[in-house]
């Protein structure tokens, strides 16, 4: 049932607000003042969210037609249960990521912060608009929206190398997008709709099998290069130029998991199971999928970079996402969509502990970070704990996603994809336990005062650090416990969110019964 | 009494008309009133042409106007529709801000009396035939209005900057040249039919035999008109006469002095030639070629400068073959797309020229390189030229995106997929260079816009004016203390102008379903394409 309602466009509306209200008197008013902007935005949006989600579990929909995009295309928004998912995931994260934040760029002295928390807000509307679009237009403007947000963000920095990553951030994106484009005026022009239907409204046999495949891959390419999956990762890497904080959104938040959720609604709401199986584009994009998923893993252990390991590991846990939606079996799809979930938790914690390391102590090569565990317990074991999950392991939030895809590609007889889900949780924790290892392990990286450490092994990324004073106003040798607490609770809470989400999927808003209502729509009670 | 809404289409003129006929006899009694009275005759032309046009969609007819009370063939017949009334009012608007943006240039200008009043004039005069031309329905009376458009359009480049002349001179040769094709493709009809009147036209040339005599005055319109806007390959004049002229009527030059001609080689294709037997398919073929290798080639080209106006000189040529090829798609999609993209890409261009022209009168720069960290001191400048950019590139929710997606609609609606690969190249390569002046506005090293004017001094300015010594006459005046008032970015008359550009791009881009679905769509099928 549909109920008409204004609340999923309230929910698109406030951030893109805030973002305006920020910009115009962020550098009028106090800090604080335009902090609580962020801040009121945030929990306001996640308010408006949450609130739709009993009568989205009861089976309803809410639905706001706006007014006309274009002729004959409203812009619609609305609240199925697949999107539903994606934007609790994404509001609800926004409030620990503006604490994150606040704390991370004060205590880094970053400069150009209205501009800062102005893109991150209007990053969190486009990606609303993108969970709750109704139709492939309205998808689309959000979708570029996005991609014009975050552009700010990952040239942050303004210098050669945050041009370098700005630049190639756009290429990626902009092409796919202009590829996306053409590929939606098709559809629309072929088969005169563009409103999502579970189950898609392409019918196999309604063109050519190469040609829809064409179709088929120009407008993955659109979601393939957000999501990472190789060959079209490139720019994810050097997009870690960018402060800690962006990292967390384009990782966790909102970015990758736009380009995953963009995967899903065309597999799944465009051409649906059968046309995408028929025309073998889904077969194909399962078998990059897999490929990423092991080739990222294996590319992952080389890196020395935090930041830059982290990256390739969000590369591949994104192509599980595209994998299970690919594989098309109706528990690979619900777990494919809990894993926009449970991935966001655990990658949010991740990059939040590297962050705070960075910021605490200005260490960003994990070969610096032996005996750091000592002056950073907490964190290091939020990391610890997190890293298990990514890899998989039970009562993780990653456990509940992995094992239904893993479940669904048994079902549909595909054991090499389950031989590469099972190799790369164990390649998962060959890169991410080394990590642990140093940190715990012998070293006084947590003893030496902070700004010394400017001096080793910064040759990435992390040399922003000294650019930006991060020594002047030292922790020395007055080093109190910890990371500052505006860093620590988030990255704490998310942790825990986490090992809840394991234990009890369907804890707080029921999302994995909603990933489960959406897989069933989409393949017509086929679980 | 005299009806006024009966004459709304001849007073959308004539008031423009009287202005600048009376500007320079008031300013010769007080310096200031000639340029109010332009500015208010042309606010007045404004608030005609919205009222005409809300008329026409009210009652869903074109309005029909008889000067004299002569009916055609042998009296000009005035015509407007949803379409050209449309273009009307983007016309009137675009004349109207740029009046206004004008009035802080001429300040600091020597010659005061001349060159004001001049000035004035000659922008009402341009808006007199720009109006004219998108209004008459008379073919012979059409060339009238052209030349009143281009010989305004020679003042207004030539008292430009210091190489100011030499564009107009090109200009002047390659709009006579225009100009001329076009009264020998009219005397052609002329001869094959014994009228001027455009319906009436239409409907002798069905049944006319000379075939071969159409088909040559075809070719000779497409000449014409082409050079009038700037088709490539008919468009050497344009990058010079573009980046030299007078700063302050550069945006009206650029935004609507390509449009207008654009919209009169829509109106004759479509309204006079359509039942011409082989001319459409020729038209078709020429028109869609051209475009195409306009697009690729303004795209390409714009890449290699760094003077932000020739860039945006480059640019229109590429967007002008936007406007090409949905004239060659031909079908509704297609010509909405077209129009919508005269519009929006009037108001795109006008903005961006804004702006230009604002970073010459508050800084004097003129070269991308130097606008470094210029938007901590122009916020709004920068962020209309933002809106202006990420519309031309095309990119959703602004008016660009969806005139590109008419034109695609349409283009795939008829099976011409490389249209559509054109339009993405095109897109990408403006993102390109669109994407280096945002870069190098706001992550480069500042240049002029470290010095703070109202501590600072003005050195870093003066310098840079300097530097360019010959960046022409018109900068002289970056270097006069009152420019430089440091409580506000820019003076209102400018302010109010560049925030307009950028509101229309937003409200083209959120409105344009209702200007498609209720206005054009309606006018093409009935009109364009019955």
């Amino acid at each position: 049932m549909m109920i008409f309602s204004l609340r999923p466009a309230l929910a698109v509306a406030i951030p893109l607000l805030a973002a305006l209200l920020i910009l115009f008197f962020g550098s009028r008013v106090k800090p604080n003042t335009r902090e609580a902007i962020t801040l009121t935005a945030a929990v306001s949006m996640t308010a408006v969210i949450f609130s739709m989600v009993p009568a989205v579990l009861a089976g309803q929909e809410y639905t706001a037609n706006l007014w006309k995009l274009a002729d004959g295309l409203n812009l619609t928004l609305r609240t199925d249960a697949a999107g539903m998912v994606f934007a609790c995931i994404a509001s609800a994260l926004w409030i620990l990521t503006s604490v994150y934040s606040i704390g991370y760029v004060r205590g880094h002295h970053e400069k150009n912060q209205t501009g800062y928390f102005a893109a991150f807000a209007a990053c969190l509307g486009s990606a609303a608009g993108i969970a709750l679009a109704g139709n492939l237009l309205t998808f689309f403007v959000f979708y570029e929206m996005l991609t014009l947000a975050t552009y700010p963000l990952v040239a942050h920095y303004r210098d050669d190398k945050a041009k370098a990553s700005g630049r190639k951030y756009l290429g990626y994106t902009l092409i796919s997008g202009q590829m996306f484009f053409a590929a939606i005026v098709w559809v629309y022009v072929k088969y005169g709709t563009m409103e999502f239907v579970p189950g898609g409204f392409i019918r196999a046999g309604s063109m050519e099998a190469g040609l829809m495949c064409l179709l088929f891959f120009l407008m993955i390419v659109g979601g393939a290069v957000k999501a990472g999956v190789m060959p079209l990762h490139g720019w994810l890497p050097s997009a870690m130029v960018a402060p800690t904080p962006v990292s967390a959104l384009l990782h966790a938040v909102a970015v990758v998991k736009a380009g995953a959720f963009c995967v899903l609604r065309v597999v799944c709401y465009v051409f649906g199971p059968e046309a995408a199986s028929w025309c073998g584009g889904a077969g194909i994009l399962a078998w990059f999928a897999a490929a990423t998923i092991l080739l990222s893993s294996l590319v992952a252990m080389r890196q020395d970079n935090m930041k830059a390991r982290l990256a390739f590991s969000t590369v591949g846990q994104l192509s599980y996402i595209v994998l299970g939606i690919a594989v098309l079996a109706p528990y690979s799809i619900a777990g494919a969509i809990f894993h926009i979930v449970a991935h966001a938790f655990l990658k949010i914690t991740l990059f939040m502990s590297a962050g705070a390391i960075f910021v605490t102590t200005g260490l960003s090569e994990i070969s610096t970070m032996g005996g750091l565990a000592k002056r950073m317990p907490a964190t290091f074991t939020c990391f610890a704990t997190v890293s298990l999950g990514i890899a998989g392991l039970p009562m993780m939030a990653g456990f509940v996603s992995k094992m239904n895809i893993l479940q669904g590609a048994w079902m549909m007889g595909r054991s090499f994809f389950m031989a590469a889900l099972v190799a790369a949780a164990l390649l998962a924790l060959t890169y991410l336990m080394p990590v642990v290892q140093i940190a715990f392990g012998k070293g006084n990286a947590g003893q030496v005062p902070a700004h010394k450490h400017g001096q080793g092994g910064h040759g990435g990324h992390g040399g922003h650090g000294h650019g930006y004073g991060h020594g002047k106003h030292g922790h020395g040798g007055k080093a109190g416990f910890d990371a500052a607490p505006a860093m620590l609770v988030p990255l704490m809470v998310t942790a825990v969110i986490a090992i809840i989400l394991g234990c009890e999927p369907n804890a707080g808003v029921h999302l994995y019964d909603l990933a489960q209502m959406a897989a069933e729509a989409i393949t017509k009670g086929g679980m | 009494m005299i009806n006024i809404m009966a004459h709304l289409p001849v007073l959308v003129i004539a008031l423009p008309l009287c202005g600048a006929v009376l500007c320079p006899l008031v300013s010769w009694h007080h310096a200031a009133a000639g340029k109010r009275m332009v500015m208010t005759c042309l606010f007045l032309s404004l608030v005609c042409a919205v009222t005409q046009l809300a008329g026409i969609i009210r009652t869903g007819e074109p309005v029909h106007y008889y000067l004299g009370g002569w009916h055609p063939p042998y009296g000009i017949e005035f015509v407007v529709d949803g379409v050209n009334g449309a273009v009307i009012v983007l016309v009137a608007a675009i004349s109207w801000m740029t009046s206004l943006y004008s009035s802080p240039f001429e300040r600091a200008n020597p010659r005061k009396w001349f060159q004001s009043t001049g000035y004035y004039c000659l922008i009402s005069f341009l808006a007199v035939g720009l109006l004219g031309m998108s209004t008459t329905g008379d073919a012979f009376n059409l060339y009238v209005f052209m030349e009143i458009t281009a010989i305004s359009g020679y003042g207004l480049i030539a008292i430009g900057e210091e190489k100011g002349p030499i564009a107009a001179f090109r200009y002047l040769m390659a709009g006579t040249i225009g100009a001329s094709m076009y009264l020998l493709g009219v005397g052609f009809l002329y001869a094959a039919t014994g009228t001027l009147n455009m319906a009436d036209l239409a409907a002798h040339l069905e049944s006319a035999h000379s075939g071969n005599l159409i088909v040559l005055a075809a070719a000779c319109m497409i000449v014409g008109f082409g050079i009038k806007m700037a088709l490539f390959p008919l468009h050497g004049w344009q990058p010079a006469a573009h980046s030299y002229a007078h700063p302050s009527a550069d945006p009206m030059i650029a935004g609507i002095m390509i449009k207008v001609p654009a919209y009169g080689m829509l109106r004759f294709f479509y309204c006079v030639f359509r039942d011409a037997g082989p001319v459409m398919d020729l038209f078709f073929d020429v028109i869609g070629i051209l475009g195409i290798c306009g697009i690729l080639y303004g795209s390409l080209k714009a890449l290699r400068y760094s003077t932000y106006n020739k860039i945006l000189a480059f640019s229109s040529i590429g967007q002008v073959g936007y406007i090409a090829v949905g004239f060659a798609i031909g079908n509704v999609y297609g010509l909405a797309g077209a129009v919508l993209h005269i519009l929006s890409h009037a108001f795109m261009k006008t903005g961006l020229f804004y702006t230009s022209g604002a970073l010459k009168y508050k800084y004097g720069v003129h070269v991308t390189d130097d606008f470094g960290q210029v938007y901590r001191k122009m916020p709004q400048t920068s962020l209309t030229l933002i809106i202006c950019a990420l519309s031309m590139i095309g990119l959703p929710p602004f008016a660009g995106f969806f005139s590109k997606w008419y034109l695609a609609l349409g283009a795939i609606q008829n099976g011409q997929w490389y249209f559509v690969a054109v339009l993405i190249v095109s897109s990408l390569l403006s993102a390109i260079y669109f994407f280096r002046i945002i870069e190098k506005l706001f992550m480069n090293r500042a240049t002029v816009a470290e010095g703070e004017p109202s501590h600072g001094g003005h050195e870093p300015l003066r310098k840079a004016a300097e530097e360019h010594e010959n960046f022409g006459r018109v900068h002289i005046m970056a270097r006069k203390k009152h420019h430089f008032d440091g409580h506000s970015e820019l003076p209102w008359q400018m302010m109010v102008p560049l925030a307009l550009a950028a509101l229309a791009i937003i409200g083209l881009g959120l409105g344009n379903a209702w200007l498609v679905g209720e206005v054009l769509k309606p006018t093409l099928m009935e009109v364009f394409l019955a």
